[in-house]
């Protein structure tokens, strides 16, 4: 790639991109798989081959049935192998694509749980799905067809117009004048349908953002009556934007078109010089010496001249849809993470409750505005502290701090006499227990919830903390208990439920440094009373570090800090 | 099979269009077979004249004809083609209409539950999905399978010409081969394929919490055993696709190995019919060249029929969204209930889950023209339910809602909205102009009432300041306006509707604690004749103009002051 290339055509950098995912296992298998696309192209030649002696033996030179039965047996041999060929390719093809895929895969995993919750949310949840979901398999297509068949398809063109030279440099020289001629026609017919293109992808994505939004909304719409308007007006939008994307696929069909009619009209005009050689109406060029096996040789060459290519169009809205999924996958590899680097074989959080020293911190927002500035505090190990302050203060910014997922713009964190980078990964973590505002639990059961932090806690131990967190009060009434399955399949829980789910949980854990955050602000009053009953029974057994706008909820923590005074301006 | 059959026959509307895309479709393929077959034939034909001329023998040949055939056979293929692709295209963007509208009405009778589900992107994913790969059953699974009988049995017409027996034979074999090579990607692929669909959505909703949860698996799961099994599954996933890949791939081969085989015997066969003098030398050549185009028909068929798990799987689950429990579907037939009946709430119970305890325990409310009543309590005790319910969105466990002497959930939503209007306590917008959002409360209403209800809310001198006015386009959502300026306009769209019954759910919400309560005071003033219930959190919002209940433990209990 040239440097300049890059620049101008950003469609480039993003194929080299595409390129360099290639691991060296997938390059081999590709390669593999190319070789054995060529074979089967070359044994196709060797069977039409064979078809055009067989006639030419048979009707003209009278050849004995020895010689017949030789041609048919070596011809019966070649069907396999061309077959054979034809599925190595694929599944080869196929395995390197996956492997590839799963090897990015691997990478954006790790990359999502190197940025953490602070440079996710950062990048978006949902742009995050995206890259590592849909836009991973969008790449499929392009390594196990696509990078293949662009091979193929200058080889086996080439292979046969070689062929057909050595019988007719005419007729190759009229397929190869043919064959450059089409991306030609298709660049001039191309240049137009690409922007088209992307108008009717436009016009497509458009058309099921309105989808999505009418369906939305659709308890809203049918509360105003208008549920009925609302089929109506998504028949008319449908149809709307049907006709705007037929106008632009018949355009863009052309270049398609173009393909086909050439590949037709160089076959037609092979059998016609062919024929009017063998009539001996031509005397040009080599056109006199065709014989019956030259001609039909040459005749059935010329299909297979242009079936690579047009695989090859065929595979090009896999080309597409992988250059714009690269760019959402890079965007996700190339976030830089906001969190504080760890030392390898770093310290781990001791099990008895640590105290927290906070100094002249500051926060800001990337690399820009300082939101924050010369906070100090000191937290001894059981005593309790409560951020105060209104929401944008601050108060969730110098949680993540203290819990090692916000780099802090300066000033220091030091957690049981340690700074954050002093802990190896997941030391820090593991003597912390946080609770939200807005608990996520996973899909499985309420046991596999509260038991994350714990897989092998005892029963009676998953009990206690579920009746400290008031979980059994409601999981008792479900038919399966604690084995209730929840998320999409299983039964709903409500917001209050699912908090006093992910407060068992943190109680099981038993960590010496509790961090809440804003722990009751959508709660209902029975959550909120028992969440506060069994957060108040904690104080003095861990370091307790809650934010909260709320304080007068918890009276019993006497040391209050108003985030409001330490403001930068 | 029987759901996917449902889908099938949902396409029956758009018969012409599929029939014309599949004539194309067959006559391109046709075209192609021809110019094979006759080009063969014309160049055997030249090579044997040209023979008998160079020994003298005064034989002549006609080259105009079959020429004038070749070239009208390329630019047919080229033609059809085209065509083909367009007409196609037409009639899947027709069917994805089609799909779209079914789906649209088949949610429309809905339980509110069921369609509040519908917020959540995971399933309106799942819908979209579904409905984008049902859209392409004609197109990669049927077309190409009757196209490839039909071109079977065209092929196997015209060989019978001159070789009845050879060309059955190799129709039957082709047709016998095909169907055993479907059959076994079905059989082999039923298992794998129903897996993977399941896999494959089981990894993206594991995926997708994850990342939600991103901070409780930092600190819960702090090894990454979550994350080792969610790999695990990406892993099973590739594994079940590479299982797939590998039998289309053999079933492919399979199905080249057969078309060879074909074209080999038709050979062999052809050859003995010559030497028996059946058949001539360019005849021979032709019927040889027919059977070896006969393979680009039968190549699409194991892709297309290794989607058919996929395509089972998604007719299924949309099909499932349909059935999935109905609300009760009041007839919209019937007399529009006068304006101004009092509506009434008659010892209505309600729960949102059996085991939970009643969030509304006997309430009876009545309402007359004219009242103000604000009901008050913290989140979650069922003030919400308590508007739901008058608006007949949801079912009582015990007890009536009765709008004059019709139980109000069986007045059909049309009828309905024009008594009742509901501001729902999460702020619902669409995309489309400003104007397009407040006229779907009241299509009929005047571009002055618009600007009345934007002036009540406090959004009209935001709105003219806006370049395009009223017909300023918002995005998907509603979006770019800010939180306030949207709750506000769905206020102003509530307002705007017919109904003398205006239910307000947490009007203020995201509004300043001020504007709300200077919003509310206008309203109060303006609208005499309404009633206007709504519920609230923060008291300090209510105007004094309203009577004041409050919710607790089930019960409507009075209540005096703000504080």
């Amino acid at each position: 790639m040239q440097a300049d290339s890059t620049t101008s055509r950003p469609g480039h950098e993003d194929a080299a991109w595409l390129s360099s995912q290639i691991t060296p296992g997938a390059r081999r298998r590709l390669l593999l798989a190319t070789a054995a696309g060529v074979l089967a192209g070359w044994l196709a030649i060797v069977q039409v081959g064979i078809i055009a002696w067989l006639v030419h033996a048979l009707l003209v030179a009278g050849t004995d049935a020895e010689r017949l039965t030789t041609a048919f047996g070596v011809w019966l041999l070649t069907i396999p192998l061309r077959s054979a060929g034809l599925a190595v390719r694929d599944q080869l093809a196929l395995k390197a694509a996956l492997g590839i895929r799963e090897h990015l895969r691997q990478r954006l995993m790790r990359q999502a749980i190197d940025l953490g919750p602070v440079g996710l949310a950062h990048i978006g949840t949902g742009r995050a799905s995206a890259a590592l979901l849909d836009q991973l398999d969008a790449l499929e297509g392009y390594y196990a067809r696509f990078l293949p068949q662009c091979v193929l398809a200058v080889i086996l063109p080439l292979s046969i117009i070689a062929v057909a030279a050595f019988l007719d440099w005419l007729a190759a020289a009229l397929l190869f004048l043919a064959l450059p001629l089409i991306p030609l026609f298709m660049a001039l017919v191309g240049m137009g349908a690409d922007a088209v293109n992307r108008r009717q992808f436009v016009a497509l994505e458009r058309l099921s953002g309105f989808f999505l939004d009418r369906l939305q909304g659709l308890a809203t719409l049918r509360q105003l009556g208008r549920g009925a308007d609302t089929a109506a007006e998504m028949r008319s939008t449908t149809d709307s934007y049907r006709r705007r994307t037929m106008s632009v696929l018949r355009v863009a069909f052309l270049s398609s078109a173009v393909l086909e009619f050439f590949s037709a009209a160089a076959i037609a005009m092979v059998a016609i010089y062919v024929g009017l050689g063998l009539l001996g109406y031509l005397t040009i060029g080599p056109a006199p010496e065709l014989t019956l096996f030259s001609g039909l040789f040459i005749l059935l060459l010329a299909p297979d001249v242009f079936a690579p290519l047009r695989e090859l169009a065929q595979h090009y809205h896999d080309r597409a849809a992988a250059l714009g999924a690269s760019r959402g996958i890079r965007e996700l590899l190339e976030q830089p993470s906001r969190e504080p680097p760890r030392s390898a074989g770093g310290a781990v959080m001791p099990p008895e409750p640590a105290p927290v020293a906070v100094r002249d911190l500051r926060l800001a927002y990337g690399d820009s505005k300082c939101f924050l500035s010369g906070l100090s505090f000191q937290l001894d190990a059981r005593s309790s502290l409560i951020l105060t302050g209104p929401s944008g203060s601050g108060k969730s910014s110098v949680l993540q701090a203290v819990m090692g997922l916000l780099a802090p713009a300066g000033g220091s964190i030091h957690i049981a006499g340690q700074t954050v980078g002093a802990f190896r990964p997941g030391g820090l973590e593991a003597g912390i227990g946080w609770l939200g505002q807005n608990p996520q639990l996973l899909p499985g059961s309420l046991r596999d919830n509260i038991c994350l932090a714990a897989p092998d806690a005892s029963e009676a131990a998953i009990r206690r903390a579920a009746d400290a967190a008031g979980v059994s009060r409601f999981a008792d009434a479900l038919p399966d208990g604690f084995d209730t399955e929840i998320g999409e399949r299983g039964a709903g829980i409500s917001g209050g439920e699912a908090q006093r789910v992910a407060l068992a949980r943190l109680l099981l854990k038993r960590p010496p440094l509790v961090i809440l955050d804003e722990p009751t602000a959508r709660l209902d009053p029975e959550s909120r009373q028992l969440v506060l009953d069994a957060l108040r029974r904690l104080t003095g057994q861990c370091t307790l570090l809650v934010a909260s706008h709320q304080p007068e909820q918890f009276d019993w923590i006497r040391q209050h800090l108003d985030l409001r005074d330490y403001a930068a301006s | 099979m029987s759901v996917l059959g449902y889908f099938i026959r949902l396409h029956a509307r758009r018969w012409r269009w599929l029939a014309g895309g599949l004539l194309l479709m067959l006559l391109a393929v046709l075209s192609g077979i021809g110019l094979l077959a006759l080009s063969g034939w014309f160049v055997t034909a030249t090579g044997l004249t040209g023979l008998l001329m160079a020994a003298g023998a005064s034989v002549s040949l006609d080259i105009y004809r079959p020429g004038a055939g070749i070239r009208a056979f390329a630019v047919g293929r080229a033609v059809f083609r085209y065509g083909e692709r367009l007409l196609n295209h037409e009639a899947v963007l027709r069917t994805l209409a089609d799909l779209r509208l079914w789906v649209v009405n088949g949610l429309l009778p809905k339980r509110r539950q069921d369609l509040a589900q519908l917020r959540d992107g995971e399933l309106l994913n799942r819908i979209t999905t579904d409905v984008d790969t049902l859209d392409q059953l004609f197109l990669r699974l049927l077309a190409p399978s009757i196209v490839a009988a039909l071109g079977l049995l065209a092929a196997g017409l015209l060989m019978a010409i001159w070789a009845p027996l050879t060309g059955f034979l190799i129709v039957v074999l082709l047709l016998a081969g095909s169907l055993c090579c479907i059959g076994w990607l079905i059989w082999r692929g039923h298992r794998p394929g129903t897996e993977l669909a399941a896999a494959q959505s089981h990894f993206r909703q594991q995926l997708i919490a994850s990342l939600n949860a991103m901070t409780e698996l930092r600190f819960f799961d702090s090894d990454g055993r979550y994350g080792t099994a969610l790999l695990d599954t990406g892993r099973h996933t590739a594994r079940l696709r590479l299982q797939l890949g590998q039998q289309t791939a053999l079933g492919d081969s399979l199905l080249t190995v057969l078309s060879q085989l074909a074209v080999w015997l038709t050979a062999l066969f052809g050859i003995a019919l010559y030497g028996d003098g059946a058949i001539s030398g360019p005849i021979l050549v032709m019927l040889v060249l027919t059977v070896f185009a006969l393979g680009e028909i039968l190549r699409p068929l194991p892709t297309a029929w290794q989607q058919l798990g996929r395509l089972q799987w998604s007719a299924v689950r949309l099909f499932g969204l349909r059935q999935s429990d109905s609300g009760p579907v009041p007839d919209e037939s019937g007399s529009d209930a006068p304006a101004e009946q009092p509506l009434r709430m008659e010892q209505v119970s309600f729960r949102y889950r059996d085991g939970q305890p009643l969030c509304l325990d006997a309430v009876s409310l009545s309402l007359h023209p004219g009242d103000r009543l604000a009901i008050v309590g913290p989140s979650g005790t069922g003030k919400s339910a308590l508007l739901d319910l008058l608006m007949g969105e949801l079912e009582p466990l015990n007890g009536r809602v009765m709008l004059g002497d019709t139980m109000v959930n069986a007045i059909p939503p049309t009828r309905r909205a024009r008594q009742l209007a509901l501001l729902e306590q999460r702020t619902v917008l669409f995309q489309g102009s400003i104007a397009d959002n407040l006229l779907l409360a009241r299509p009929d209403a005047s571009d002055a009432m618009l600007w009345d209800v934007l002036e009540l809310v406090e959004l009209a001198e935001f709105i003219d300041g806006m370049p395009d006015g009223l017909d300023s386009q918002l995005g998907p959502g509603g979006g770019g306006l800010s939180g306030g300026q949207a709750r506000r306009l769905a206020w102003a769209r509530t307002l705007l509707a017919p109904g003398n019954l205006l239910l307000l759910d947490e009007p203020t919400e995201g509004l300043p604690m001020d504007q709300g309560r200077r919003i509310l005071e206008r309203l109060s003033a303006s609208e005499s004749q309404r009633v206007i219930v709504m519920v609230s959190h923060a008291s300090a919002v209510i105007p004094d103009t309203f009577r004041r209940l409050q919710l607790i433990d089930g019960h409507l209990q009075p209540r005096g002051d703000g504080r």
